[in-house]
């Protein structure tokens, strides 16, 4: 049986209506103009020696050419490691140690220090002379296809962002999956304004081409009316985001908005607030609530848009292929409305995290994939969130970890104690608070730009309550209860 | 007005006392989207402003300067 390979399926889709657009943005294609793109680059490609199963570094920050290099690179049998221009020094030291990367697509950008030694394969953005067809291209020989379609990264909220070994056919499966969920149309404009090296912006970029669609890929820091801007200017039909995007979408109306009709939230639960306003706004909107993980190829739910009303705070049903089951405290699954930690299994799951069979170990098991999220499923198989299973949440869709903040908070000179929660936020879904015992007088500016040279903006705290002391048990745990009513007691404290 | 401005947004994001006043806060990367809105929403609260985040686009906010105009074009 042929082996599936991503690019067949994605430029398969492009070979009728060559004049129709397909990438916006800057530099737009149409359908014909990616095709011969891509060929153009896989033949410049193949010139420059690259193989099958070879590892190939793709930055992202370029626009169309991330794409094109991904598109060239899978149709070679190549595997991309797809990664930030502003990759931290460890990670790219880290990725060197765990594959034997050569070579580096980066026209365009600047390449990281840590990257520098890797051979640049530069891209002259040349078509291919004349218009091709599928089968004259250079594509990888079944025999010769690797399993493995590249290397895609996690956020790395805690340590070195981990390598997640995705194969074609997870990929292509799961977009088809993900694709029969969507209802994109071929006249649809679909923009996703997250980094191109995430799975959130790959997988969409797959299922919107493979609809027939024309994709907008945004990685630029957007202020909020930028945004609105690009998605008016674009003439954007759909687009999706974290709950943080939708709430301002919801705000702007169909007035600054006349042609969106799709909007897909992801990353983080959406306030029934917010579904309210959108609703109120754009009356006729189709709005698509989704979860999904990298480990699991993309998506993992989609709440059917005839259920949103009725199951108004779900993230919806597992796409065809995901098998999904809930465990409790004793490893027993639990019974509809009980919340416990949610797995993962099916074919799209991934075989593990590359050169790192501690977390492989930690993760993996014969129940699937732990996600680390808890929830619960209703009678109907609903899937509900309700947080993390560690110390870590979503704040406006991106991964925090609350230890991670505490850790960091005790180096501080101007810190003798410190412990970290989320709390509920309106905008950003949950945010951190740090409960701290200073060192003398506190200065919230002075240890937020400490923090600062070492920590995520997204890891700032949002808030510090300043206590005498932190109540901890005998083990040194830090008591709940005894902060919640220390904090009380100071609050009403005349 | 300037003083007091620099001071709120000094102080609101946390940012190095010696910045310039025409240095980029988010072009930069040094700050995101969300740091915008919520200094926002800070001048706001502390000035007696109605910006709203639909109203203010990035060459409008991106340096201490750029935003004490934007603060004064809408007062």
């Amino acid at each position: 049986m042929m082996k599936k390979n991503i690019a067949r399926y994605v430029l398969g889709a492009l070979v009728a209506d060559g004049d129709a657009l397909c990438l916006l943005g800057p530099a737009p294609l149409t359908r014909l103009g990616l095709v011969t793109r891509v060929h153009g680059r896989a033949v410049e490609l193949v010139d420059l020696g690259v193989e099958a199963d070879e590892f190939v570094v793709v930055l992202s920050g370029r626009e169309e050419r991330f794409w094109v290099d991904l598109l060239a690179l899978w149709m070679l049998g190549a595997k991309p490691i797809c990664l930030e221009p502003d990759v931290a020094d460890d990670h790219g030291d880290n990725v060197l140690e765990i594959t034997d990367v050569r070579r580096i697509c980066a026209t365009g950008v600047e390449v990281p220090a840590s990257l520098d030694g890797l051979t640049p394969l530069p891209d002259s953005s040349q078509s291919a002379p004349t218009a091709a067809s599928l089968r004259e291209m250079p594509w990888v020989s079944p025999d010769d296809q690797p399993d493995i379609a590249g290397l895609i990264f996690t956020s790395g909220t805690t340590g070195l962002p981990k390598g997640v070994t995705l194969t074609h056919e997870q990929l292509v499966m799961n977009a088809l999956a993900t694709r029969d969920r969507l209802r994109l149309r071929p006249t649809d404009r679909l923009m996703i304004a997250t980094p191109f090296r995430f799975i959130s912006s790959i997988s969409h970029m797959i299922v919107t081409l493979m609809c027939g669609a024309s994709f907008h890929g945004v990685e630029s820091k957007l202020m909020i009316k930028d945004l609105m801007t690009e998605l008016a200017s674009q003439q954007i039909t759909a687009f999706g985001g974290s709950p943080f995007h939708v709430q301002f979408v919801a705000m702007a109306g169909t007035e600054r908005l006349p042609n969106l009709r799709w909007v897909m939230s992801s990353g983080d639960h959406l306030p029934v607030a917010t579904i309210d306003t959108l609703q109120t706004a754009f009356p006729d909107i189709e709005l698509h609530v989704v979860y999904g993980m990298a480990e699991m190829g993309g998506r993992i739910c989609s709440l059917p848009v005839d259920a949103l009303s009725r199951k108004m705070g779900a993230v919806g049903l597992p796409i065809s292929g995901i098998e999904l089951d809930i465990y409790d405290e004793d490893g027993l699954i639990s019974r509809p409305g009980e919340i416990g930690e949610i797995y993962v299994d099916g074919p799209y799951r991934f075989s593990g995290y590359l050169a790192r069979p501690d977390a492989n170990a930690e993760v993996l098991s014969d129940r699937g994939f732990r996600t680390g999220d808890k929830g619960y499923r209703d009678e109907d198989g609903y899937l509900f969130l309700a947080g993390r299973s560690d110390a870590v949440f979503k704040r406006s869709g991106l991964k925090v970890s609350t230890q991670v903040i505490t850790d960091e908070l005790k180096t501080l000179e101007m810190i003798s104690d410190a412990f970290v929660r989320s709390a509920p936020d309106q905008m950003e879904g949950h945010v951190p608070v740090a409960y701290v015992v200073p060192n003398g007088e506190f200065d919230r500016v002075d240890t937020v730009r400490a923090l600062r040279d070492r920590l995520a903006a997204n890891h700032i705290p949002a808030r510090f309550v300043v206590l005498p002391s932190i109540p901890r048990t005998g083990s040194g745990k830090v008591d709940r209860r005894a902060l919640d009513a220390l904090v009380n007691s100071l609050e009403n404290t005349p | 007005m300037k003083e007091k401005i620099r001071s709120l947004v000094i102080n609101s994001l946390a940012i190095d006392n010696s910045i310039a006043d025409d240095a980029a806060l988010f072009s930069s990367g040094l700050l995101d989207s969300l740091s915008a809105v919520q200094l926002l929403f800070t001048l706001n609260d502390d000035l007696g402003m109605s910006l709203s985040p639909l109203d203010v686009a990035l060459d409008d906010f991106d340096t201490i300067n750029s935003i004490v105009s934007t603060v004064e074009r809408f007062s």
